[in-house]
């Protein structure tokens, strides 16, 4: 391999960093910061904020170094273009950069509180029993998805954990736990359908290996759409079913669409993202326990 | 060869499977610290203020959260691998494999007892004393009641049997090995649920004193840190035990590490910093060799400074040495892990050995003189050893309630120097079970502004103000703790309970809400709902809600203690009796339920029980004005006027506002104050 200067190097790193995944855990994180704040206010900690997202970064860059090593054969079956797939980096450098990345993020977290350090340590609980042997719970659908949505969740109440509760879990409302739970569990199946080739080989069941490619893309279109309808129907508040049906078609069509694409469906669900929090600023009782 | 047909032949197969996957012990190690980890935060996050919780304590915390059960299932895992793989004669590796693959059932615990406790959890205390474990031993009396035991534990225990009993099955078809598996792994886990078992020791040779200082009298810091090293000290054999069975090179690479000088210039000056802190302490602080976990802190700093000295060229050896060592020191302190860590670096190095002295005589000191050890072995540290000691004997006082002498202690260890939150904090809570309040309000003051995190001091404070009527002062404490974010949710409660005592019920329901909001657990806010209800006679909604308490929470003492109070102001004072000691049963050193208890005795004619129960209650909280009224109805009744002059007197001393008493001072013919 070519030797290459440390900083062109972390560079190289830096350029495989998932971009559309990892808004999707830092907007859960910011989702958490300003649920957090329209619940408990009236301090918005703007220091805190900008340290949880950053965390919220370097830690989800970590969990990802450590799926790269331990998919690399599969990986490369599927062509997905990861650092070592690529050969830009030796296995050693790569787990010291993911080590690096978790510790950056585990010591930021350390500084917003012990609850927000600690639930880092539940992510990457939750990332080491999903990815690694002996459990690897990636390999079993829905667990899989399960595992997904929980440290989606988990980047959400770590953005909820800065305003400094004590009881940061049971505080969270009930009703967007469950909501969050079920929404990621049944649309976030659509990501297995790049790696379709990698997880046959590798003994990997989804949705996708499970179906095949294209009866699997359609029933997690139908499943992406059910996620989107159920929102409203959750949050009892039928006016979002505006918003929700043509996020839900339109993300049907482009997973079922030929060649797939990832980046249309996120886009439509940032979109619906938005809807969906712009909602719930507006009218927060709907989540709030009623005594 | 004959293929297996029998039913059991696929579990067979799978076993066989499982246990030859390929897991390195890194991944093996991480993936039994995630599913521990997942449990403490399964545990924490679901059960609130249980042990673990998160408390902004983090210090008492922190020891739970990942060394205490961590090391407490480590030990578990351990053991079960040794018995099952002596049982089936299989190699050790196999079975810990399979074991791993099992270990996720430890997560039943906290999610069986959230359904099963309706969302409010258990707050469990550990077995203290024979009286305690002997019941114990009904674990599958499924119609017992087992305080101290959940049904998410007995699950987890049942299933662990199982398990065993079904692997060796399985491995070996002999029903004899099956069920020894199972009594086995019964015996390993009751073990290990059983680490007060120690403090019975003193008894056993007459010493009484000190028994209930056990955990927070002993010397290390916090009671986590003493249960973590039973623990590790019951880990210890069963792990070297299974490198004895599995990897005999790893341990002859640490025989060969222990060359005897070395092993002997770590432990022997460890032992010497273990007499020398005996020697500075014990004039001040006499109760070192009463407290069983004490041995456990002088083993383990040995074993470290030993584990230490190890210099071996396998490498796997070395990682055991530096684990082991690192686990063992932590355990007594964190200066003894700094001076071990030392010890080992110095170890290292050549013509050290001075060093390793130096850091082996301070480790085994630091097991006395914990996080000051190198101020105190400073020059004039005798000075400040003396101020230590003292600071620690107060504390054991205070544990054992024995405020006066706590008191003292305190006193003495505040005139030279230390200056520590919890040292104002427990003064001060000691001034106030004394009935010094004014002294009290600036320590609690202190405490507050030395640690801003810890609820109670807010709540000591607060409850000076409360006793003394001055509710505007005790909502401008509880409003400080909102702001700094300590237990919001606690304290919009109280704020509720102020707010419907002072009769302003649209503030209450306010602040009701906001602890909803804030994650109060559903019992406690149905509770203070409840109350609210009574407060405004609407005592058929209050009944109501004090059923939805028991709903959430099956043995609520304040539930029936509340439904008491109904059926007491009604006047049915049999059902109000009989409710209330319902509730003394569940809740029996709860101070307002044992004066309802005396004033509904009182009521029903039967002086000597009321007296028993009122003097009670003012034994646990002297401040409270309404058991001081009801003792000088007591004396009243019996015609000793002095001593009811004065408990009316007294009452009106705490809350110039307690209903009644005024009145009856008058009839008595005295001039209230």
């Amino acid at each position: 391999m070519k030797r290459v200067r440390t900083g062109e190097r972390i560079l190289r790193l830096l350029s495989w960093m998932r971009p559309w995944r990892c808004v999707h855990y830092v907007g859960a994180t910011v989702f958490g910061i300003l649920l957090g704040y329209r619940i408990v206010g009236p301090r918005f900690d703007l220091t805190r904020s900008v340290i949880a997202a950053v965390a919220v970064f370097f830690n989800f860059q970590g969990m990802v170094v450590l799926n790269n090593l331990i998919d690399s054969a599969i990986d490369r079956v599927s062509g997905k273009k990861t650092p070592l797939s690529e050969g830009a980096v030796t296995e050693r450098v790569y787990a010291v950069w993911g080590f690096s990345l978790s510790s950056v993020g585990a010591v930021a977290a350390l500084f917003i509180s012990y609850p927000a350090f600690l639930i880092v340590i539940a992510a990457h609980v939750t990332s080491f029993v999903y990815s690694s042997p002996p459990f690897r719970l990636k390999r079993f659908f829905p667990v899989n998805t399960l595992f997904i949505a929980l440290s989606t969740y988990l980047a959400m109440m770590f953005g909820y954990s800065i305003h400094g509760l004590t009881k940061t879990f049971m505080s969270f409302p009930p009703r967007l736990t469950l909501l969050f739970m079920i929404v990621f569990t049944l649309s976030l199946c659509f990501k297995d359908r790049l790696d379709y080739r990698g997880d046959s080989e590798g003994g990997v069941y989804t949705l996708f290996t499970l179906l095949g490619e294209r009866k699997g893309s359609i029933v997690s279109g139908i499943l992406v759409c059910a996620s989107y309808c159920s929102v409203p129907l959750i949050l009892g508040y039928p006016a979002l079913f505006f918003a929700a049906v043509p996020a839900g078609a339109l993300s049907f069509f482009f997973l079922t669409r030929n060649p797939f694409r990832e980046e249309p469906i996120f886009i439509v669900y940032f979109l619906f993202a938005d809807v969906f929090i712009f909602t719930l600023w507006r009218n927060i009782e709907l989540v709030l326990p009623k005594i | 060869m004959k293929a297996d047909r029998s039913p059991l032949s696929p579990f067979r197969r799978f076993i066989l499977s499982q246990e030859s996957r390929p897991v390195t012990l890194a991944q093996g190690s991480l993936a039994f610290a995630s599913v521990v980890l997942a449990r403490n935060f399964a545990e924490s996050i679901l059960e609130g203020d249980q042990v673990l919780g998160f408390t902004p304590l983090i210090r008492n915390s922190f020891y739970s959260f990942f060394d205490h059960f961590f090391l407490f299932y480590l030990s578990t895992f351990l053991w079960l691998v040794l018995v099952l793989s002596l049982i089936t004669n299989e190699e050790v590796k196999r079975v810990a494999r399979l074991s791993l693959l099992f270990s996720p059932i430890i997560l039943v615990v906290p999610i069986i007892d959230i359904v099963l406790s309706k969302g409010t959890g258990y707050k469990l205390g550990y077995l203290e004393g024979m009286s305690q474990v002997i019941p114990a031993v009904q674990f599958f009396d499924l119609k017992g009641q087992i305080l101290q035991i959940t049904w998410g534990q007995r699950i987890e225990l049942f299933s662990v049997c199982c398990f065993a009993t079904l692997y060796v099955w399985l491995k070996r078809t002999s029903l004899i090995r099956s069920l020894a598996a199972f009594v086995l792994a019964y015996l390993v886990l009751f073990i290990h649920g059983l680490p007060q078992i120690l403090t019975e020791i003193p008894k056993a040779f007459g010493f009484d004193h000190g028994v209930r200082a056990i955990m927070g009298g002993g010397l290390v810091d916090v009671d986590s840190q003493n249960y973590a090293l039973f623990m590790l000290l019951l880990c210890m054999p069963a792990a070297l035990a299974l490198l004895w069975r599995s990897d005999r090179l790893l341990l002859r690479g640490l025989g060969i590490g222990f060359r005897r000088g070395r092993c002997w210039a770590a432990a022997v000056p460890c032992i010497l910093g273990i007499a020398l802190g005996y020697l500075a302490f014990n004039e001040h602080y006499r109760m070192t060799f009463l407290n069983p976990y004490n041995y456990l802190a002088f083993g383990a700093a040995t074993g470290a400074f030993v584990l230490a000295s190890v210099r071996s060229r396998n490498r796997k050896a070395v990682l055991f040495a530096v684990t082991s060592c690192t686990l063992l020191s932590v355990n007594v302190g964190w200066a003894c892990l700094l001076l071990a860590l030392s010890a080992f670096a110095s170890a290292r190095l050549k013509k050290a050995l001075p060093l390793l002295f130096f850091f082996s005589v301070a480790g085994g000191f630091s097991v006395f003189g914990q996080h000051d050890t190198l101020t105190l072995l400073l020059p004039g540290g005798l000075y400040r050893v003396r101020a230590f000691a003292v600071y620690r004997q107060g504390r054991e006082q205070f544990i054992q309630k024995d405020w006066e002498n706590a008191r003292k202690l305190y006193e003495e260890a505040l005139a030279r120097g230390v200056a520590d939150h919890e040292l104002y904090e427990r003064l001060a809570e000691s001034y106030v079970n004394l009935g010094l309040l004014d002294r009290a309000i600036p320590l609690f003051e202190k405490a507050i502004a030395t640690s801003r995190n810890d609820p109670e001091s807010y709540l000591g404070l607060g409850g000076i103000h409360l006793a003394r009527g001055d509710l505007a002062a005790t909502m401008r404490v509880y409003d400080r703790a909102i702001e700094n974010r300590v237990l919001p949710d606690r304290f919009y409660l109280e704020k509720g309970r102020i707010y419907f005592r002072a009769g302003d019920f649209g503030r209450a329901k306010g602040s009701l809400r906001r602890a909803a909001l804030m994650g109060a657990k559903k019992d406690l806010l149905y509770q203070s709902l409840a109350d609210l209800a009574f407060f405004s006679a609407d005592y058929e909604e209050a009944f109501r809600l004090y059923e939805k308490v028991l709903f959430y929470k099956p043995r609520s003492g304040m539930a029936y203690n509340g439904m008491a109070n109904i059926h007491h102001v009604e006047g049915k004072y049999a059902q109000a009796l009989d409710l209330y000691l319902k509730a003394l049963e569940l809740t029996p050193d709860d101070p307002s339920i044992l004066n309802n208890t005396g004033a509904a005795y009182l009521e029903t004619g039967r002086i000597e029980e009321a007296y028993r129960l009122v003097s009670k209650a003012l034994a646990i909280y002297p401040m409270m004005a309404e058991a001081h009224y009801n003792m000088g109805r007591i004396f009243e009744l019996v015609g000793a006027r002095e001593e009811a002059v004065r408990s009316y007197r007294n009452a009106l001393e705490v809350n110039p506002d307690v209903m009644g008493a005024r009145e009856a001072l008058e009839g008595l013919g005295e001039t209230p104050p």
